[in-house]
């Protein structure tokens, strides 16, 4: 049994600090006669202060459960996927705020960290937010590895978890759970998309290139298995370390190989040099291929490198739908920028939350019910309609796009309401 | 300074930090425990850094490459969805790291100063690399130790490192075992011999430690403790990334070090905490203010620029007593030497064309002498006659291009200090090259105990203090000493060290007349059972003082005989005292 | 056989960019005996300031022009206000103070400049492309790169070699009590030097920003690598940091395509080796 301590004022604490100040003033200042009293009386005092500073940090008013509701949210802001990070916050605010600041009846309060998309820092903030913080929902985040580490600790600790972007396919595989839920892809998912895209396009022999972790890893394989399948041959993988942007290596190589087409898994600032610095090594003489996380989020910034770059992906800006046309229009007035596929993943995050929480009448500690509630979800979204496998991965259609003076332009649809394989999920 | 005990009031803090440390857990929430067991866990590696830095100092900038070995050995061991032996994954990790440790050591102990910090920064980055690039731990997405180890004896399970507060204990058990284990060390002989190291180590080669192999194995102890504090992090969330090994990790430990205060152990404790502390305090937004959280960083660093600008010696320096000053005692009683020992048969130095060149310079050419033993030989000669190459060439801190070197009948050429010092030279060196920091006993102590176990040298130490004269100072902080007495001091700890041969550079250099006399005699006393190699400017001194004369011109033996035969040769006269009795 | 060309081009390229900021680095270590880990800091400052200055000022070359004396006033109030305390203290403390300014600096730039990546332009007349093979194009602004890192590397050289404050740097970094006991005033050979140190870890950065981009994080792997080079090369020597970078900068292309798993461990790799049999590095008194 751990008890709390409940601080109501932190003064106490403050005024051992100042003691401990002060005393070690005197001592100073009375030189080195008399030092035996004082040093006691200043070692006693510092280390009833160090025990409490260690102690501060966890002292925190508790929350009743009629209080609002604690949105934990763990994505970057920093880094590479900073933009990533931004876009999904801003989308999943928006949401909140459309609904007129509650969600099923209750006050909603954010609280926000930065996880760089550092792997190694991803325990220790998750644990903050769950443990230290005590959030009631945990959404996050953009880096398959962080989410990976976030998944395990969320895992055990049963809070309702929904990921808004990254994409590692453990997660809705041999890591599944009851609690932790996907509004966005599985990278073998949205690489699988591709495959017969490219097929399809005349395409036989490709060079793939991504970074060395597991997001382009998963995303090469989901490719791999689809183009292989028909009949496609990959002559090479190339990787380059997480998260280089230094291409030209990786592009004198393809140029040496001369494949038909080029299938690459980058995303965020490393999809924008990428791009133009393929359009300035190659110009435009080998067809470039992705998954949407290509160009979303870059589309002006490449400018005229971009045109005629490939993807296929599971939103498109110009869908024809009414809630996409509601949801663009929303964002657009709200933040002067367009949405991108983040904001709508962002955007179905808060919404799946919505429909679970309706489903309990906004009591968050009845956590089975609110799960179940989720996984049977199944609701419109501006990407299309979105429902979820037994694994709580998306099933969701997937589009061609082709980038054209700065717009994701719409091609088709390549997949109809794909899902990803379950593999080694033992949920039904 | 000799590392001492930490003093009462220190001691008294430390076991009071101890016990609301071991409170936790029934005072504050899970947080706060899973908080407090990194922590501590990171204090143990950050110890085992300080007895790098602190202790031995060697700054190694590569320590987390084997906080990270002893991470992914647990992730090794830890079978898909069984748990480790939590023994062999804590064994694991700490042998995984020494092997480490061994193998980087044996290429970094070839370095020192900056390009040791800079070598350590290189192999852990490797490690990183290794880890990160290729696939022999799940690359640079990390790994997963799926079920944490556990000790079941019996069917009992004795121990899980999956229970919180069980956890935190042994952890917090394993830092104090640490604290312990490495008070013992340091104070131990080999402990003494590391702290002779990070402050004179040439002195330490000549005295004949092996240094190199000292270094080594004090650098594959504190990786293994890394390792340790490595493997019970990677049992804290079952999860380890190659970023573990990266530099920062490394430079944060080391921050945490400095700032903790070095050489005093319990000041990387307190650094460990101060850090981790401070920046979980800036970065809570409900205790500071999302102002300051958002900025952490910020304020972070201004908090280290502070601490290091305002506080040199760390935190621990805050608690540290002030060195008391001692009063010099008013002479050295020469009476007190010891007169009583019998004389004894010392061994004999030879040369045969020992040649060595710097580029084009031949600082010794063909030098050829036979140094008989129980005697004091004197080389003279004008600056840049290859004298001090020349002692270095016996002592081996020089390797010859040519010729031969011979104690008795014992081919020495070539042989590393430490080796040549085993063998019976000691010798002192041109600046005075003591530690300065250590007691008289101490210095003494280091040298005896190069070559003596500890109980027949504190015999050998006492003998070598009256033997120079220096009995009644033995508690004396050296570097309080005259210079004069500096150079005895340095001849007590070649006395002590068993050698037989004594080189000594200069050893009068500095010296008034009173203590001149009173050294010369003693040279002369010592020959009767050593042989005394001596370079010395003060032509009075020499004349007193030797048996034989060589002088050495532009790297050859101009002459060599007896002190009055030498005097009377012409060619000196000419090349040499001519010169120096008109300047 | 056009793929081991094209990678000795690009790895040249990439050498002489890491020179700029090695050699800076060295400077400061041999004659102020400062190991200034937020060396990296200020290329990552001079990304940045490549992005701040290039939209008023046209292009990037301009940028350069404005940023290098900003660069070295900034290292002058640097070396002010926190290097200056050093000199006297041991390494350990010098990595201290000098890591809290990598955290201060971060977080300046977070404040001003955000964290998201941004792309600096190519100048509008150097966008084209030479064609190299059948398929591959190298980008100009690469070559007009090197030919800058190039004629920056022979400026520092005539520096050092023909000039009288090239002399007293030469001077110190060989015996600097000496050089203060002849009457130089040091301190204000020092706050030159770190500034002009400054000044060129800035350079490396504005020139590089149109291909390498400006983002977060930057400076540190431009540190290590620098520290790396250093090392190589022989600590204060701006002739072994030079061949130290090239043999980075090739080590690192070539590893790139033939040992893609070991390119990063290569790097340090070659220094292992260089350290084994110089341990002062190849250029470095012993």
């Amino acid at each position: 049994m751990h008890y709390y301590a409940e601080w109501s004022d932190l003064t106490g604490a403050g005024h051992a600090i100042m003691c401990m100040i002060k005393a070690e003033n005197r001592y100073n200042l009375l030189g080195e006669e008399d030092v035996g009293l004082n040093r006691r009386t200043f070692v006693s005092l510092g280390g009833t202060a160090g025990a409490l500073a260690v102690g501060m940090p966890f002292i925190r008013p508790s929350y009743a459960q009629s209080g609002p509701l604690k949105l934990g949210v763990l994505l970057p802001y920093s880094g590479t996927y900073a933009p990533l990070g931004d876009a999904i916050t801003r989308a999943m605010e928006l949401y909140v705020k459309q609904q007129g600041g509650k969600l099923a009846g209750r006050d909603v309060t954010f609280v926000k960290l930065d996880d760089e998309s550092a792997p190694p820092k991803a325990t220790e903030l998750t644990t903050k937010l769950v443990q230290g913080e005590k959030v009631d929902v945990l959404f996050g985040t953009v880096h398959s590895g962080v989410a990976m580490a976030m998944v395990k600790i969320t895992k055990e600790d049963g809070v309702p978890t929904i990921i808004p972007n990254a994409g590692a396919d453990q997660i809705t595989r041999g890591m599944c759970a009851e609690n932790v839920f996907r509004t966005s892809f599985s990278n073998g998912q949205a690489g699988f998309a591709v495959g017969p895209a490219v097929l399809k396009a005349g395409h036989k022999k490709v060079v793939t290139a991504t970074w060395k972790y597991a997001a382009g890893e998963e995303s090469v394989a989901g490719f791999k298995r689809a183009f292989t399948k028909g009949g496609g041959e990959v002559i090479k993988d190339i990787t380059i370390p997480f998260p280089d942007v230094e291409f030209q290596s990786v592009l004198a190589e393809i140029s040496s190989l001369k494949p038909d087409a080029v299938y690459v898994f980058w995303a965020g600032g490393g999809a924008l040099k990428f791009i133009k610095d393929y359009a300035a090594a190659l110009n435009g003489k080998i067809p470039l291929w992705g998954p949407s996380f290509l160009t979303d989020g870059v589309e002006q910034a490449v400018g005229a490198a971009g045109d005629g770059v490939k993807t296929v992906g599971h939103y498109v800006e110009s869908l024809d739908n009414p809630e996409n046309k509601a949801f663009v229009k929303l964002f657009q007035d709200a933040y002067k920028i367009p949405p991108d596929v983040y904001a709508v993943q962002g955007w179905d995050s808060m919404h799946l939350l919505d429909i679970g929480l309706k489903a309990v009448g906004g009591d968050i500690s009845k956590r089975a019910q609110l799960n179940a509630a989720m996984a049977k979800a199944s609701f419109a979204s501006p990407r299309g309609p979105l429902r979820f496998s037994s694994s709580h991965n998306p099933i969701q259609n997937f589009y061609l796009r082709e980038l054209r003076g700065g717009v994701n332009n719409y091609l088709g649809i390549v997949e109809k309401e794909l899902s990803d394989d379950t593999t080694g999920c033992k949920l039904a | 300074m000799m590392f001492r005990w930490p003093s009462l009031p220190v001691a008294i803090a430390l076991s009071v930090v101890f016990v609301a440390l071991a409170c936790v857990p029934f005072v504050l929430g899970p947080y706060a425990v899973k908080f407090t067991t990194r922590v501590v866990v990171l204090a143990i590696m950050v110890t085992s850094l300080d007895l790098l830095i602190g202790i031995t100092g060697l700054v190694s900038f590569g320590h987390a490459a084997f906080f990270a070995l002893g991470a992914y050995a647990v992730y090794f061991v830890s079978p898909e969805s069984l748990s480790a032996n939590a023994l062999v994954a804590l064994a694991a990790g700490a042998a995984l790291a020494a092997l480490g440790a061994l193998v980087i050591g044996v290429f970094a102990m070839l370095t020192r100063g900056f390009y040791f910090i800079m070598v350590t920064l290189a192999a852990g980055q490797m490690v990183f690399s290794m880890f990160y690039d290729t696939n022999i731990a799940k690359g640079s997405d990390g790994a997963y130790v799926n079920v944490k180890p556990d000790l079941i004896v019996g069917g009992l399970t004795v121990l899980d490192f999956d229970n919180r507060t069980q956890f935190f204990y042994l952890c917090l058990i394993l830092l104090a075992t640490t604290y312990a284990f490495l008070l013992w060390l340091v104070r131990s002989r080999f402990g003494r011999s590391l702290q002779g190291i990070r402050i004179n180590e040439q002195r330490m080669r000549a005295l004949g430690y092996d240094t190199y192999t000292y270094r080594l194995a004090v650098f594959v102890i504190a990786g293994a403790i890394a390792g340790i504090a490595g493997a019970l992090f990677a049992s804290i969330d079952g999860y380890i990334t190659p970023e573990l090994a990266s530099w920062r990790e490394s430079g944060l430990a080391i921050m945490m070090v400095v700032l903790g205060g070095t050489g005093t152990l319990y000041g990387a404790v307190i650094g460990a905490f101060a850090y981790s502390v401070l920046e979980e305090i800036l970065k809570s937004a409900s205790t500071v203010g999302p102002f300051i959280s958002e900025h952490w960083r910020l304020w972070m660093g201004l908090a280290l620029a502070v601490a290091v600008l305002g506080a040199p010696r760390g935190l621990a320096g805050l608690f540290a007593r002030k060195p008391t000053a001692e009063k010099a005692s008013a002479s050295i009683d020469v009476l007190h030497r010891d007169f009583a020992r019998p004389a004894r048969r010392a061994q004999a130095l030879s040369t045969r064309d020992l040649t060595r060149y710097f580029g084009g310079l031949r600082a010794v050419d063909g030098v050829s002498l036979d140094l008989k033993g129980n005697l004091v030989h004197a080389i003279i000669g004008p600056n840049g006659a290859g004298k001090t190459t020349f002692i270095n060439l016996l002592s081996g801190e020089l390797k010859p291009n040519g010729g031969r070197v011979l104690i008795d009948d014992i081919d020495i050429t070539g042989w590393p200090p430490h080796r040549v010092a085993r063998s019976g030279i000691g010798r002192s060196f041109q600046r005075t090259n003591i530690f300065p920091d250590f007691s008289l006993r101490e210095n003494c102590g280091l040298a005896a105990e190069a070559r003596l176990p500890t109980g027949a040298a504190a015999e050998r130490i006492s003998h070598a203090l009256a033997v120079a004269g220096l009995r009644d100072r033995a508690d004396t902080t050296a570097g309080q000493l005259s210079s004069g007495e500096q150079r005895q001091l340095e001849i007590a700890m070649l006395i002590a060290s068993g050698a037989d041969l004594l080189l000594l550079d200069e050893p009068l250099a500095g010296m008034g007349p009173e203590e001149t006399q009173r050294v010369v005699a003693l040279l002369r006393d010592l020959a009767r059972d050593h042989t005394i190699v001596l370079i010395e400017h003060d032509m009075d001194a020499v004349f007193a003082a030797a048996d034989t004369l060589t002088v050495l011109v532009q790297g050859r033996v101009l002459a060599h005989g007896a002190p009055a035969d030498v005097r009377g040769n012409d060619a000196v006269r000419e090349a040499y005292l001519g010169e120096a009795d008109a300047a | 056989m056009d793929l081991v060309l094209i990678q000795i081009l690009n790895g040249l390229q990439y050498g002489l960019l890491i020179f700029l900021a090695a050699s800076g680095l060295t400077l400061v270590f041999g004659i102020l005996g400062i190991i200034n880990l937020s060396h990296g800091s200020f290329y990552m400052l001079g990304a940045y300031a490549a992005l701040t200055l290039t939209e008023p000022l046209g292009d990037v070359f301009r940028a350069l022009a404005v940023g290098i004396p900003l660069a070295f006033l900034f290292g002058l109030a640097i070396e002010w206000l926190f290097i200056r305390h050093l000199y006297k203290r041991d390494h350990l403390q010098q990595v201290l103070l000098t890591f809290a300014m990598i955290l201060i600096f971060n977080e300046v730039q977070q404040t001003i400049w955000g964290s998201h990546p941004h792309s600096i332009p190519t100048p509008p007349y150097l966008t084209a492309s030479i064609r190299l093979t059948e398929t591959l194009s190298y980008p100009v602004y690469r070559l007009v790169l090197t030919a800058i890192c190039v004629a920056l590397a022979l400026a520092m050289v005539i520096v050092v070699q023909y000039t009288r404050v090239g002399r007293l740097i030469r001077a110190a970094e060989s015996n600097r009590e000496m050089v203060e006991t002849l009457g130089f005033d040091s301190e204000l050979l020092f706050r030159f030097v770190f500034a002009t140190g400054v000044a060129l870890a800035a350079a490396a950065g504005i020139i590089a920003a149109p291909v390498e981009s400006a983002y977060p994080g930057i400076g540190d792997k431009v540190l290590i690598i620098s520290f790396v080079v250093v090392v190589i090369g022989g600590i204060g020597s701006i002739r072994g940091a030079f061949v130290g970078a090239l043999l980075i900068g090739l080590a690192d292309a070539m590893g790139k395509v033939f040992l893609p798993s070991l390119a990063s461990v290569m790097i340090y790799a070659v220094m292992a080796l260089v350290l084994v049999l110089r341990p002062a590095g190849l250029f470095g008194r012993a």
